[in-house]
């Protein structure tokens, strides 16, 4: 009872703090028309990811060896793959799977980075040392060598890419979170919390946290998209998913073989991925403009 | 397949008119013979610098031939790949080689003579030949080979191919050798014609492993110029090669020197489609395996000319027989019926294939075909119900995760599902594959596979070498191939027949018996047999690949 | 000056220790026998034993730890399983080949890196801003092996106009380096245009202009000047980036680069092979890094005093 009396001040105090940004970010936001549009077709794919495979003309697996490679038709709208298999069906069937190695990668990265450096950055000394030390080896690594190399040990496969990303996700928001975990551990509304005796945990996921959470959002956004980049570039090397998944990554590595005779092998897959990693790279800007206040118009 | 060999010949008579248009019209437009070529490459044309007169500009040519893989190694007992053996037979030639169809043929050797038993072996040198480096090839220079093909404690990886059934050889006299075996062994010449037996100069042996493996020499038609790693390797005709010499053959020479070129440049391109661009563009004169699917590609390209030929790789879908439900014949022969093979040929080998119809490839030595099942699911579910399997089965398929053998058990996945059966892909990089198959040193029930993709081809040419490894007790992993666990007393009999005798009618005998038996067996689901396909610039002539999958540059030739 | 050099360099040296150390246990972890890999497929379980002996893999971990330290410091990298050469020859055999992709990647999508983001910068809010950052946007988004095979349809195969593949001339550079440096010139660009907009605010810019200073002169001597600090930082950065993002280049093109033998090795198991081409691709991270905060102090004196 006492605890939850103290806390009344902070709460408010936070609320008057929070309230206008969000709304000011909102009306920000909508006026950056792409990034709306961005969203929008992210919230397309979400659709299409939960509901793709009822709406597809064609089973995932549906093969025809009457028709194989055949381009673009009524019948098939991106053409068919080297066994007869409906590519436009794939793909859409694939938009769960490229939005589901993405999002829980990045999700578990930013999870994981941000406890790390709201650890790190509260409670400093050798806490800190030894996550920021971590955070550096990690950093020592170009994201996709440190991605092969756990592939390596973990075998090739669509769980092991998730850890893979997810892993090299981690210190960039480890990173971030330690940085503004610095900034607010100090500010006049963490102070008053902690005279008035909440606790470590409370301060950090009721006080600091939120303040970190703009940045959070931005980052994660961006990273979403870098992040099925990186697994249709595993996937390109042999290292990714494993057939028959209609993976994109894989569908695009896969059509490399018939470049010569079938561009839409190649070509929508590809669209398929570039779009969605744009609007996610689009959504990302669009956010963190309507999230910086220096950018002022 | 009749198209591109009327295509071929049709630009050979081409060629040949042009040519001899170009010797009638004198040396001052030998250049400009074909514009529909394409540009020559910037490497090409750099080294068409201003050559002494007399001779013929293209003779400084390099060709450029583009491979899927890196070479290993250029020593021939520690080569397990095909391509790096191919470069090989062309730096050094053999006791006994290959013509063109993989028939036997005498080389450094004139002839043999064995004993009944096959034990022993006497086995006469051609005179007149000396190595690249100048060394003579003599018994002595025999003998050094030999000794280390038998050397266990080198741990190369083809130790074991003749270690074990070399016991001695001896000098008769200066061009007359003599081999005892421990063992009866009727494809002893085969085996030499092995590329892992090609002859390699003594002074190289006595340098050590190192020196051979990275600098070679030998009396081949071509010499090793340099290597470096995953860029390129060089070799460059060896105008004084014996074949050429019409006495030392014995008559006849082999090829003719005027190749047209000097040098053959091989570049590693991993990349399939790459390496389509890359003849394409003229980047390449010469490349191969051609991925089946960009096979029409290149046959509408009139600056390529495509080709295909018979091959000896023999694709097989390996059960354990051992384990559960596979050791029951019913559910092998049902899994049989539930292929479809012309349309495996079609799907997955983009009709470059014909179905298999033994365990080894039509070009192999005793080969006899049988009758394949036909395509019939409905047979196939009720061969399943009888073996009471009623509703199918799951199993999993073990592969190296090849692009083309994943495509193969996708395909495979499709057709089982039609019966009922549910294969589970388990692909695999090529090092797990060795440990979880390869290493495994327990009876076949207690092993992991199930189910196995692999492609077999015997460089022997010989039924011994295409059966022996693949459904010998003695094969079972981890000595060599028999991943189906396959054991059966009747085909140990014939296979030791075959074996221990020298006799061509006996032998022929034995592994008729044998391929009989596997078939009705069918340990392992036999798909198809491979073409080989390999793709030139419309200027090279005669580049062909051995059924084995190595290329074949005899009589390659370059026109102006 | 110096003394925050060599502190920084000091500061490196916990990072290179377990970077190192990190690497030998990763490597080890990697499933696949490397003695079976070098006795060959069917080389008895005797001769595997013996080639395990040889390759003294079968010592205890910590010696073969202590025995690849005192390797290392003596620059001996180990013998490569695959090729059975000095893993040193091997790379350096390459070495050159990747820099000079690297290189010359980098060189051209700073290039038009900068241009971009400053036309973008200082026309904010107008077309060419948006025509500029759809570019860069764009240009992040695209999967690199996925515009490499455009490139060779387009260049090689279509038009003939460049080689596909190879080593030795400027020309095969020309299609790997436009693959590889595209997500990275649009990432320069980004940061040029959002440095240029911020410099763009300062009084200085308002004081040049109101000199009655050329547009020309505002946006290069001040505006691009004032924010090359950044700039800086950001190319730094994608050095390392561009290593990593080679492997997947040097795939499609058969560059022989170092990322080639990284594949070539994984598939390989070749232990020392993979451990040491991933020390060296993180040891170049770790050294750029460096080279880039210390250029960053030297160019912001103001980070001297923290």
């Amino acid at each position: 009872m006492l605890g939850k009396k103290k806390a009344a001040g902070a709460e408010l105090n936070e609320k008057t703090d929070i309230k206008t940004p969000v709304s000011e970010m909102v009306r920000k936001f909508k006026k950056q028309k792409n990034s709306v549009v961005a969203l929008v077709f992210i919230l397309f794919l979400v659709f299409l990811a939960l509901f793709g495979e009822a709406l597809a003309p064609f089973k995932i697996n549906e093969y025809d060896y009457s028709s194989i490679l055949q381009g673009p038709s009524a019948a098939h709208w991106f053409g068919t793959d080297e066994f007869g298999r409906d590519l436009f069906s794939r793909i859409i069937c694939g938009t769960r799977i490229s939005l589901a190695v993405g999002l829980s990668a990045v999700s578990v990265g930013a999870v994981c980075g941000t406890v790390l450096g709201l650890l790190g950055g509260y409670y400093r000394g050798i806490v800190d040392a030894v996550i920021m030390r971590i955070c550096d080896t990690l950093f020592a690594f170009p994201g996709i060598i440190l991605a092969i190399a756990i592939v390596a040990i973990l075998g090739s496969g669509i769980g092991n890419v998730v850890i893979a990303v997810a892993v090299f996700s981690t210190p960039t928001f480890a990173r971030l979170v330690r940085g503004r975990t610095l900034a607010l551990k100090n500010s006049v509304f963490v102070q008053a919390a902690r005279n008035l005796g909440a606790s470590d945990a409370r301060i950090l996921f009721r006080h600091i946290l939120p303040g970190a959470v703009p940045e959070i959002i931005v980052q994660f956004t961006m990273s979403v998209g870098s992040s099925i980049l990186t697994a249709s570039s595993l996937s390109f090397l042999g290292m990714g998913a494993q057939p028959p998944t209609p993976e994109w990554g894989l569908l695009l590595a896969n059509g490399r073989n018939y470049m010569m005779t079938s561009m839409h092998c190649t070509l929508f897959p590809g669209l398929a991925i570039f779009l969605t990693v744009l609007s996610f790279n689009i959504l990302g800007d669009g956010l963190r403009d309507a999230l910086d206040p220096k950018l002022t118009d | 397949m009749r198209k591109t060999e009327k295509k071929l010949c049709a630009l050979l008579l081409a060629a040949s008119m042009a040519a001899l248009t170009a010797c009638g019209g004198g040396s001052g437009s030998a250049g400009s013979g074909s514009s529909a070529a394409p540009a020559g490459t910037a490497a090409a044309g750099e080294t068409q610098a201003p050559v002494a007169e007399g001779e013929s500009v293209s003779q400084e040519t390099d060709i450029v031939a583009a491979v899927n893989v890196d070479f290993t190694t250029m020593d021939p007992m520690d080569t397990s790949d095909t391509l790096s053996g191919g470069i090989q037979r062309m730096i050094s030639d053999s006791l006994f080689g290959f013509d063109d169809d993989m028939g036997i043929v005498p080389m450094l050797a004139t002839g043999y003579e064995a004993n009944d038993e096959a034990t022993e072996f006497t086995i006469t040198l051609r005179e007149g030949i000396t190595f690249t480096d100048g060394t003579p090839w003599n018994a002595d220079a025999a003998l050094a080979n030999f000794a280390k093909w038998d050397d266990e404690s080198l741990g190369l990886k083809r130790t074991t191919f003749l270690c074990n059934v070399l016991d001695t050889f001896e000098k008769v006299d200066d061009y007359t050798i003599k081999v005892t075996l421990t063992e009866p062994f009727g494809a002893f010449i085969s085996n030499l014609a092995h590329p892992a037996c090609v002859i390699m100069c003594p002074r190289t042996i006595e340098a050590g492993v190192e020196e051979c493996a990275r600098n070679p020499v030998g009396t081949g038609q071509y010499k090793f110029v340099e290597w470096i790693e995953g860029d390129h390797l060089t070799l460059e005709l060896n105008k004084d090669w014996w074949g050429y010499d019409a006495d030392i053959c014995g008559g006849t020479a082999l090829a003719d020197a005027d190749a047209g070129f000097k040098t053959i440049t091989f570049k590693p391109v991993p990349e399939s489609a790459t390496r389509v661009a890359m003849i394409q563009s003229g980047d390449a004169q010469i490349i191969w395996p051609i991925p089946t699917e960009s096979v029409s590609v290149l046959e509408s390209d009139p600056n390529v000319v495509s080709c295909q030929g018979d091959g000896i790789v023999v694709r097989y879908f390996m059960m354990n027989t051992q384990k559960e439900p596979f050791n029951d014949v019913r559910v092998r022969q049902a899994i049989d019926y539930a292929i479809n093979k012309e349309a495996y040929i079609q799907v997955v080998k983009n009709g470059l294939a014909i179905p298999a119809t033994s365990i080894i490839g039509p070009a192999v030595q005793y080969y006899k075909g049988n009758e394949p099942r036909p395509y019939d699911p409905e047979k196939a579910k009720q061969l399943l119900a009888e073996a009471g399997y009623p509703d199918g089965f799951t199993t999993s398929v073990m592969y190296a995760n090849t692009t083309a053998n994943q495509k193969q058990v996708e395909f495979l996945k499709q057709q089982l599902e039609q019966v009922g059966i549910n294969l589970e892909l388990n692909g695999l990089e090529s090092a797990v594959v060795n440990q979880k198959i390869q290493d495994v040193d327990v009876p076949g029930a207690e092993a992991e596979v199930e189910c196995y993709v692999i492609g077999w081809s015997p460089s022997t040419g010989d039924a011994d070498w295409g059966i022996r490894p693949l459904v010998a007790i003695e094969s079972e992993p981890p000595m060599s191939y028999n991943i189906c666990y396959f054991e059966n007393q009747e085909l140990e009999g014939y296979i030791k027949t075959g074996l221990e005798s020298a006799d061509d009618a006996t032998r022929k005998e034995a592994y008729e018996k044998a391929q009989d038996l596997l078939w009705e067996e069918t340990p392992m689901v036999f798909l198809c047999v491979d073409s080989n396909t390999w793709a030139t610039g419309a200027k090279v002539q005669n580049v062909k690949i051995y059924p084995d999958g190595a290329i074949n540059m005899k009589n390659a030739k370059m026109a102006k | 000056m110096l003394r925050y050099t060599l502190k920084r360099i000091v500061g490196v040296l916990p990072t290179l220790i377990i970077v190192v150390t990190f690497v030998f246990f990763f490597v080890r972890m990697i499933p696949g026998d490397p003695a079976r890999l070098v006795a060959g497929e069917q080389a008895t379980l005797d001769a595997v034993e013996a080639v395990r002996t040889q390759l003294g893999l079968d010592q205890p971990i910590h010696v073969q730890y202590v025995r690849y330290i005192g390797g290392l410091l003596r620059g001996d990298l180990g013998m490569s399983l695959r090729t059975k050469r000095p893993v040193l020859t091997e790379v350096a055999a390459r070495y050159g080949n990747t820099m000079a992709l690297t290189v010359a990647s980098l060189v051209w999508s700073t290039i038009v890196g900068v241009f971009l983001g400053v036309w973008s910068g200082k026309n904010r809010g107008k077309w060419q801003d948006f025509t500029g950052m759809t570019l860069a946007v764009s240009g992040i988004s695209l999967p690199n092996f996925w515009i490499g095979f455009l490139l060779i349809m387009l260049f090689s195969v279509k038009l003939r106009w460049l080689p596909t593949t190879g080593t030795g001339s400027w020309k095969n550079l020309v299609l790997p380096a436009i693959a590889l440096g595209t997500s990275i010139s649009a990432i320069i660009a980004r940061f040029t245009r959002s440095s240029i907009v911020e410099v763009m605010k300062e009084d200085y810019i308002r004081t040049a202009r109101a000199k009655g200073l050329k547009e020309k002169t505002v946006t290069w001597a001040h505006a691009f000047r004032n924010s090359m600090i950044s700039v800086v930082t950001v190319v730094g950065l994608q050095f390392g980036f561009l290593l990593g993002g080679s492997v997947v280049t040097e795939a499609v093109f058969a560059y022989p680069g170092l990322g080639q033998l990284l594949v070539e090795s994984v598939n390989y198991r070749d232990y020392p092979a993979i451990q040491s081409l991933i020390l060296i691709f993180s040891l170049q991270f770790i050294v750029i890094n460096l080279i880039v905060d210390i250029l960053y102090a030297v160019l912001n004196p103001e980070i001297k005093l923290s």
